[in-house]
């Protein structure tokens, strides 16, 4: 059986920094959450080797420098995001979306008006605007939000990459969560982004991998090590028989090229 | 939830140090999604918590604030989430503390803007309200900066004077664009009777506005102005009181802000 690129990736470092990621990854066997990501980063196969390599030598770095193993494996993932594939351009959708909780996409319109609008009054104008015609004057301060927080996961629809990726979509809440693999806490208010991804400038998109993820437990790699992009995976029940929807991973920018109207979803 | 019940059997020094690691994403907490702000998720996770607990965690809250204050700055990443933990935490001494850093920006230099900036935010959107007497002063700090969030802070608590305020709004129209948003919130809130007496007097202020920003506040004031309700409209008033009587007309009430012969003459 050839061996795994975590394995191949592993089998390159110092027998030290071996012991010290086997020693980590068996303290995670106990945890549920932590142990998924273990399972993850066996798995993992987005990863070029060097690249793994690199992920699994600073991991060890960390652990060799104290810390515990789930902050040794933060930081060792915050110095490698976007290493998955980038996707070549020809293959980029021309239009994105995303789910956050209004509360965080708030905050952002928030940011993005430099002191224009607090927290509270944005959220209140999102509110207000949802699913609507949206005020020329909210919608020059929505377009400098950020689209998310240090790394924004994305989806589109394949069969159809020019289409709101949310109309095939089941409307709920519920349903968004479930194919969207949101799992973290499903009771926020999300709020419904769509973008033209020429339109915010075209960022490199990257397929996601357990270093985009991090710690959290409802990432899955995909199989396929050639494949061009991530899958999340549908939270069970998943009772409707929801499909894992396709998932990219691409810097922050900021949503001039989003598409109004906007959705709020409540739990 | 895993982490509650990890969190209820720390001490006091102990749940300080998760924290500071909470806050800097280190944590796992519940998250509506990856990259979401983690102290939206420290306040989810304060629910489940026992009370002991809990109110170690506001302790703790409070005490980071503190440091903070007396210290002037630290690292943006951490105080932006700080902040927005305290602003749901709606502590008068937190809120009292951070007015008074708001007071001394001039005197720290080290603090970036970005802060500033969310430290002015929090003292809006979290009680008590600071008095216009305070949102005067931080404008005057920097008329350019903190113009519309001072305006949104006596909005807050004296919607007439934050009318006269409009005047010293910079002439951009990003300011105009923030004050038209704000006056729409604030609209939404008043009663109908009301609405009409602030666009009054809104409309009448604006003839002493830069133009940029009397531009896109006059757009607003046209609009809610085609949109008022028929007991605004003295003639329309008359009109149904003659017609069904003055008990049934639509009734018209008057304030400070809009004096009736100003109406009239409207």
């Amino acid at each position: 059986m050839p061996m795994s690129q975590y394995q191949e990736a592993l089998a390159v470092l110092p027998s030290g920094s071996i012991t010290a990621i086997q020693v980590a990854l068996n303290t995670w066997v106990g945890d549920p959450d932590l142990s998924q990501v273990g399972q993850n980063i066996s798995d993992e196969t987005a990863l070029a080797v060097d690249d793994f390599e690199k992920l699994l030598g600073s991991f060890a770095t960390e652990l060799a420098g104290g810390s515990s193993s789930k902050d040794s494996w933060i930081a060792a993932c915050r110095a490698h995001k976007r290493r998955g594939r980038k996707l070549p351009d020809p293959d980029c959708p021309s239009i994105l979306g995303r789910a956050r909780s209004l509360d965080d996409h708030a905050n952002s319109v928030a940011k993005g008006s430099g002191g224009a609008l607090t927290p509270a009054e944005a959220k209140r104008l999102l509110l207000k605007h949802a699913g609507g015609p949206v005020a020329l004057a909210l919608e020059s301060f929505m377009r400098l939000a950020p689209l998310g927080n240090y790394l924004v996961w994305a989806t589109f629809d394949t069969s159809n990459p020019a289409t709101d990726p949310f109309d095939h979509l089941p409307t709920s809440h519920g349903g968004i969560c479930t194919a969207l693999g949101l799992g973290g806490w499903g009771r926020a208010t999300l709020i419904l982004l769509v973008w033209s991804h020429i339109g915010c400038g075209s960022p490199p998109l990257h397929r996601p991998t357990v270093a985009d993820a991090e710690v959290n437990p409802y990432y899955r790699p995909h199989p396929d090590a050639s494949a061009l992009w991530g899958f999340t995976c549908p939270l069970p029940p998943n009772s409707g028989g929801l499909q894992p929807q396709p998932e990219l991973v691409m810097p922050v920018t900021t949503s001039k090229g989003l598409r109004l109207p906007f959705r709020v979803i409540r739990a | 939830m895993k982490a509650a019940t990890f969190l209820n059997g720390l001490s006091h020094t102990e749940i300080r140090a998760w924290l500071e690691s909470a806050l800097l994403g280190r944590e796992s907490l519940p998250l509506a999604t990856p990259d979401e702000s983690p102290y939206l998720g420290v306040l989810r996770l304060q629910k489940e918590l026992k009370p002991p607990a809990r109110e170690s965690l506001w302790d703790v809250c409070r005490e980071l604030i503190a440091g903070f204050c007396a210290q002037g700055h630290g690292e943006p990443a951490f105080l932006e989430q700080l902040l927005g933990l305290a602003s749901a935490f709606r502590d008068p001494e937190t809120v009292a503390m951070l007015a008074e850093l708001a007071s001394r920006f001039p005197k720290l230099p080290q603090l970036s803007p970005e802060i500033r900036l969310a430290v002015l935010a929090t003292l809006v959107d979290t009680p008590p309200p600071q008095p216009p007497l305070f949102w005067d002063e931080i404008l005057k700090q920097d008329p350019e900066k903190y113009a519309a969030l001072a305006l949104s802070g006596v909005l807050a608590t004296n919607p007439a004077q934050a009318i006269q305020m409009l005047r010293a709004m910079p002439d951009t129209e990003r300011s105009g664009q923030a004050a038209t948003l704000k006056l729409d919130l604030a609209w939404d809130t008043l009663a109908p009777d009301k609405r009409f007496q602030v666009i009054q007097a809104v409309g009448q202020v604006l003839g002493r506005c830069g133009p940029r920003f009397a531009g896109f506040v006059g757009a607003w004031v046209s609009a809610k102005q085609t949109s008022r309700p028929a007991n605004t409209y003295s003639g329309l008033a008359a009109a149904l009181a003659n017609a069904l009587g003055e008990e049934n007309a639509p009734k018209v009430f008057y304030s400070r802000l809009c004096p009736r012969r100003e109406l009239v003459a409207a």
